[in-house]
């Protein structure tokens, strides 16, 4: 095994630990501001969103910027609207990927 | 008020329905994580002691990139950054417990067991350290189980493009945002989110855009007054 990968993954449990119990033992015995609760509160969004817009609007294949994600992630998009589950928007995403490269 | 051991096997039979849902998941990042040349050991350490899919699927992504090394660590605090939130909700049900509890607690904590958890307390349920535990436990196994399946089947597939399957990170984030789209003020907040993030994008890369966009996202929810 790679060992720098290994130390990559050790440091990403622990931070990921850090995130799970001391908020949960904080606000368990303290009352937490109400604008870092507010703050928090948008750390999804914030995070989804910029994981996936740039890299769909600016997808390059081939050596020229393709429509291809855009098409793709706005299926994927509603379809997680729509169904309310993450794993759905995963298969139809791939699919009209696939698609996509099908036709196109 | 239920035994201890009767809550257990409750939390771990409630959360089957959700969890059974990520099995897809789990067999994506064990394929995603071959793809990116790990074995099936590394594959397995990811979802053994992270157990966090979507910095999982951040993390196999950037090492397929070439990049092994803080950009991981950043987008792991990032992306699991929403289990202060969690944490922040679920904490003040839990006044007073011992703190190796709630310790115990903490790492049964993810987006499965806290989306069932507020649910049940939301219903009137009691506040339950095991039935949360319960949870992750049924979770940490199909979890777990699921990946070894894709990674073990990993290396067979070799043209991942062809079956779109590098669109899948994006395409599980993008389920993640649908999920926490929950009013038109988080729409708002996503569209300042990306374009912020687009600028940090074309700038500096990717890590650069999850950090930017954020901010910009913590920034004007704790500076606004609006839910």
């Amino acid at each position: 095994m790679n060992e720098k990968i290994v130390w990559i993954i050790l440091l990403s449990a622990l931070i990921t630990y850090l995130t799970k119990f001391p908020m949960l033992a904080i606000s368990s015995r303290w009352e937490v501001p109400a604008w870092l609760r507010r703050g928090l509160a948008m750390v999804p969004v914030g995070v989804f969103s910029s994981m996936t817009i740039p890299p769909i609007l600016f997808h390059v294949r081939d050596g020229a910027w393709s429509p291809e994600f855009l098409v793709a992630g706005a299926v994927s998009l509603a379809v997680g609207l729509w169904r309310k589950q993450i794993v759905w928007a995963l298969v139809a995403g791939v699919l009209v990927t696939a698609l996509y490269r099908l036709v196109f | 008020m239920q035994s201890t051991s009767a809550m257990f096997a409750k939390g771990m039979k409630d959360i089957l329905p959700v969890a059974a849902a990520g099995i897809v998941d789990g067999i994506v990042f064990g394929l995603l994580a071959r793809q990116a040349g790990l074995g099936i050991a590394e594959a397995m350490l990811f979802s053994l002691l992270v157990t966090a899919a979507s910095s999982q699927f951040a993390a196999v992504g950037l090492i397929s990139q070439g990049i092994v090394g803080w950009p991981i660590l950043v987008s792991t605090a990032l992306l699991n950054a929403r289990h202060l939130l969690y944490g922040l909700a679920l904490g003040p049900h839990f006044r007073g417990r011992p703190l190796w509890k709630l310790a115990l607690m903490g790492t049964a904590l993810n987006d499965e067991t806290y989306a069932l958890k507020a649910t049940y307390l939301e219903r009137g349920g009691n506040p339950s350290i095991a039935y949360v535990v319960g949870a992750g436990t049924t979770d940490y196994f199909i979890w777990n189980g699921s990946t070894l399946i894709g990674a073990w089947f990993g290396a067979a597939f070799t043209q991942t493009e062809t079956y779109g399957l590098d669109f899948a990170f994006i395409a599980t984030f993008l389920g993640f945002l649908a999920l926490n789209l929950l009013s038109s003020f988080h729409l708002k907040v996503a569209v300042c989110a990306s374009a912020v993030a687009c600028v940090g994008y074309v700038l500096a890369g990717s890590t650069a855009a999850v950090i930017a966009g954020t901010l910009t996202a913590i920034v004007i929810g704790a500076v606004s007054g609006e839910r």
